[in-house]
């Protein structure tokens, strides 16, 4: 009998792996533009057929860039939920029936997910960050912002150490079972963040010149006809609330 | 190219100067080797070589430091970024973006280059750096020593006249050396400055041109490569470096026969429905430290949390002195000293972390921490303690701990020749009060020092 | 013994060595909300005490964001960066964020970074911040429960509307209040034991 020692891959979950798109597709600030609209568009008009008419945009785009699984996803969560509100709910006694009303508001917002599920899956951390750029964010910020997201998948990991250490020495008592999780993570998170501060500050950051961007961004027609619609939808929806 | 005059160094806080009266010359195009035991200052002269420590209000320095002609600590951080590449210890904690390419180039966008700049430069790194085939990956999912090599890859493409390289090699196996190595000699083809400090000379000083010996904050000596390779061990024990040669590989033997300490048989497990490895058999006895050997990414840290019950095998058994054991069961009798220790260390002091609260353990504690060089740190919180010393600390907590079975997992990376001993020494004595003793590493020198068995886990045991 | 460098700088302005260890720390924040608002989704209730969960078991990062970083804008950013990662919610957790952000930073700053009774102020500030989670269901109350009166039985819109008064909001600002007050505790008695 041979032993068979494969290569481990850690597959981690990359909260914004993307392909890398510099062709094509959405300017990150127009997704980041249309996120806010859907915010907008639901804050002035719940549950109403405008709602449902954005995500339809947002399925459209999804489609565009090659995703119909995640809109068939998207869209069984959603079904589910409007068939929770319609059919399960009235039958249930009203108490229970509320401990499912946060579900049913998740229905409500569903199309503000939509849009930020969009933006996080078509975008990758470099053109975002080239997109902050370019609107002038302050580098203090994009940086934070870039540590955040980098230290997600990291904390995850490491979360996993703490509890196998954990698990390992059985602690007693409430004080050591908090300190056994809590200050290892502490310690660890923030001896990794001194490590990459001097891994960072090693490699110019606090250059004072603009920064660049290796990824290209840039608006084209494609841009300019997805916020048209978008923004159109949004003045039908003031116009409805005004005359209602 | 780099000079220091008379330099002094004091850290905030501490009561004895870092660096003393430090002097020494780099040549354009020379590669540097600074050996030197744990603290004697390697990683300050590298900080503010790459300008790290040079406005830190914090420390206290004088003296003259001149880099490419210029004063030093007249230029800005960034300006002498922009002339000294850093490479620094641990893989994971390097890296800023979520992708390779991105990595690379992250210097080149601090600096505000183009495009067509950045694009020649990354050609250019990913070629000299040997990573081409992991443009496009995801950092993450990358091993150790690719890791390793993207930061070699990140630190030349901006170009830099010096590099510098703080123990790059301590997590890396020996194959990921060997790679590191070959990207050095071809920065040294190129003309580079390079400065490397090391632990493991083995693969350095074939690079090297000069050996600085730094002690007590300055360099005390300097050697040729040839002079250290030719002088006997006693003599390069009492300046307290590690070997000069490659330790020679171990091929692994087959446990001795019998029914005591742990016997595997059949074990297959898999992460996330992906097999890590199949049907493996393996003896470890008790009385012996054995030690697990192989390349990084072959789930030997994954074997190691089977030993400690805290993964479940898919097949096969585990059995502790002929008898089944369930991996609760393995739980409560094992102690893991873990490859990031920061995990694991959660003690108000040092002597508390060993103690674990049991009063009754303070002598063995005290004795423990003696042992392991960590005498006049029982007092300490554990986050003032250097990397190694917290190191040190998790194997002091191994030693005390009343547990059967204790596993370490890469214990001895990036500790110097003594340390290094020391660990050996304890795990010797655990050995000896008729413990299991499973180490995994992929430092040889280690496993020739501490003579431990090397088990093989992929082949089935010889039962005759 | 090795020493490293320091993780901070001295100047008076956060640099991008500080900001780096504020967007660390940042995510481990983000994180736990996180983990507790999808919990929050099982009830009304238990989302509502969600906030003061939070509230105790982010004192301690708070507390080693406020020794390690000692000059202002850390807090105003985790409180951005918060309001953008929880944008799908809702942009009122944005608009809250950078408010309680910058009260947190007034009342931080007043404390000169070091724990006490103006450090827990700030703290408190900080969590408030995120209300804006909440806020949505206050203001759209009434055209969502218009647009399910129809379709929903009357018992259940009633008991909704019950929940969702101002009697429930000043309810989980007070538990915000409790809750910050005791994270802020378990925070500076954690920072004294293990990291000083």
């Amino acid at each position: 009998m041979h032993a068979n020692v494969m290569r481990i891959d850690d597959v981690m979950d990359s909260h914004d792996r993307a392909p890398e798109r510099d062709d094509g597709g959405l300017d990150p600030r127009t997704k980041l533009l249309l996120t806010l609209l859907s915010c907008f568009v639901v804050f002035t008009a719940p549950l109403s057929s405008f709602s449902l008419v954005f995500m339809g945009l947002f399925c459209i785009l999804f489609i565009i860039e090659r995703m119909p699984k995640l809109v068939f996803e998207l869209l069984a969560v959603y079904v589910g939920i409007m068939c929770l509100a319609q059919f399960i709910i009235p039958v249930l006694p009203a108490q229970v029936g509320v401990m499912l009303a946060v579900i049913c508001y998740g229905g409500v917002i569903f199309p503000c997910a939509v849009a930020a599920v969009y933006l996080v899956k078509t975008t990758s951390v470099g053109q975002f960050v080239a997109a902050l750029r370019a609107i002038h964010i302050p580098n203090t910020l994009i940086v934070a912002l870039t540590a955040t997201l980098r230290f997600f998948p990291a904390i995850r990991e490491d979360f996993s150490h703490v509890r196998d250490a954990s698990r390992l020495r059985k602690p007693h008592g409430p004080q050591r079972r908090v300190d056994c999780i809590y200050v290892p993570l502490l310690l660890n998170v923030s001896s990794t963040a001194a490590d990459l501060a001097a891994s960072v500050t090693a490699r110019g950051i606090d250059n004072p010149c603009q920064k660049t961007s290796w990824h290209r961004i840039g608006f084209s027609a494609g841009d300019a006809i997805v916020l048209a619609v978008a923004l159109a939808i949004y003045a039908a929806c003031i116009a409805w609330r005004v005359m209602t | 190219m780099i000079h220091f005059d008379h330099v002094n160094l004091t850290y905030e806080n501490a009561d004895h100067p870092a660096l003393s009266d430090c002097s020494f010359d780099i040549e354009k195009g020379q590669t540097v080797l600074l050996a030197g035991m744990s603290g004697c200052g390697k990683s300050t002269i590298l900080n503010l070589i790459n300008g790290l420590l040079l406005h830190d209000e914090q420390t206290e320095v004088s003296g003259t430091i001149q880099i490419s002609g210029k004063a030093a600590q007249d230029l800005e951080q960034w300006e002498v970024a922009d002339l000294v590449g850093s490479v620094f210890q641990n893989p994971k904690s390097q890296f800023f973006n979520l992708t390779v390419a991105d990595e690379i180039i992250f210097g080149l966008e601090n600096r505000g280059a183009t495009r067509p700049q950045m694009e020649r430069a990354l050609a250019r790194a990913a070629e000299v750096c040997g990573v081409q085939d992991l443009l496009g990956r995801d950092i993450f999912g990358l091993s150790g020593g690719e890791k390793q090599r993207i930061a070699c890859a990140s630190a030349y493409a901006t170009d830099p006249d010096v590099l510098v390289l703080d123990e790059p090699s301590a997590n890396l196996d020996e194959q990921s050396i060997e790679a590191l190595a070959k990207v050095l000699a071809e920065w040294k083809r190129q003309g580079k400055t390079v400065v490397i400090a090391e632990h493991r000379l083995w693969y350095a000083i074939d690079i090297a041109d000069e050996v600085f010996y730094i002690r007590d904050g300055h360099v005390e000596r300097t050697f040729t490569p040839d002079q250290l390779r030719f002088m006997n061990a006693a003599d390069r024990a009492q300046l307290g470096l590690r070997q000069c040669t490659r330790p020679p590989d171990i091929a692994p033997e087959p446990g001795p026969v019998g029914d005591d300490g742990i016997v595997a048989q059949g074990l297959t497990t898999s992460n996330k429905r992906i097999p890590v490895w199949q049907n493996i058999d393996f003896h470890i006895p008790r009385g012996r430290v054995c030690a697990i050997t192989g390349k990084n990414g072959a789930g030997k840290t994954t074997l190691a949390r089977v030993l400690c019950g805290l993964k479940k095998t898919n097949t096969g058994t585990l059995n502790i002195d002929g008898q089944v054991t369930k991996r609760k069961q393995l739980r409560a009798r094992s102690f893991m000293v873990m490859q990031d220790v920061n995990a694991q260390l959660f003690g108000e002091t040092a002597l508390d972390e060993v103690t674990f609260g049991d009063e009754s353990l303070k002598d063995q504690a005290h004795d423990a921490l003696e042992r392991l060089g960590l005498g006049g740190y029982a007092k300490r919180n554990p986050s003032t303690l250097s990397g190694g010393q917290r190191q040190r600390l998790a194997v002091a907590d191994a030693l005390v701990s009343k547990r059967d079975i204790i596993v370490l997992d890469e214990p001895t990376s990036g500790l110097d020749l003594r340390h290094m001993q020391q660990v050996s020494d304890a795990l010797h004595q655990m050995a000896l009060s008729d413990r299991c003793v499973v180490v995994i590493t992929h430092d040889m020198e280690f496993v020739h020092t501490s003579n431990a068995l090397v088990i093989d886990w992929a082949r089935p045991i010889d039962r005759r | 013994m090795e020493k490293s460098i320091s993780s901070s700088s001295s100047s008076k302005k956060m640099t991008s060595r500080d900001a780096v260890m504020v967007g660390a720390l940042g995510a481990l924040i983000i994180a736990i909300r996180f983990v507790f608002m999808l919990l929050g989704g099982l009830s009304p209730y238990a989302w509502f005490s969600s906030h003061f969960i939070d509230a105790i078991l982010i004192g301690p990062i708070f507390m080693l964001i406020m020794s390690k970083v000692r000059k202002p804008g850390a807090f105003l950013i985790i409180a951005v960066i918060t309001g953008f990662v929880f944008l799908a919610a809702t942009w009122m957790i944005v608009a809250t964020g950078i408010i309680g952000g910058l009260l947190c930073e007034f009342f931080v700053k007043r404390a000169n970074y070091r724990p006490g009774f103006l450090a827990t102020m700030g703290f408190l500030c900080f969590n408030l911040g995120f209300l804006g989670d909440f806020l949505p269901l206050y203001i759209t109350r009434d055209e969502y429960y218009a647009a399910s009166m129809s379709t929903m039985p009357p018992a259940y819109v009633d008991a909704l509307y019950q929940l969702v008064t101002p009697e429930t909001l000043i309810a989980i600002i007070a538990s915000i209040v409790v809750g910050s007050i005791l994270g802020a505790l378990f925070g500076s008695r954690m920072m004294r034991r293990h990291f000083n």
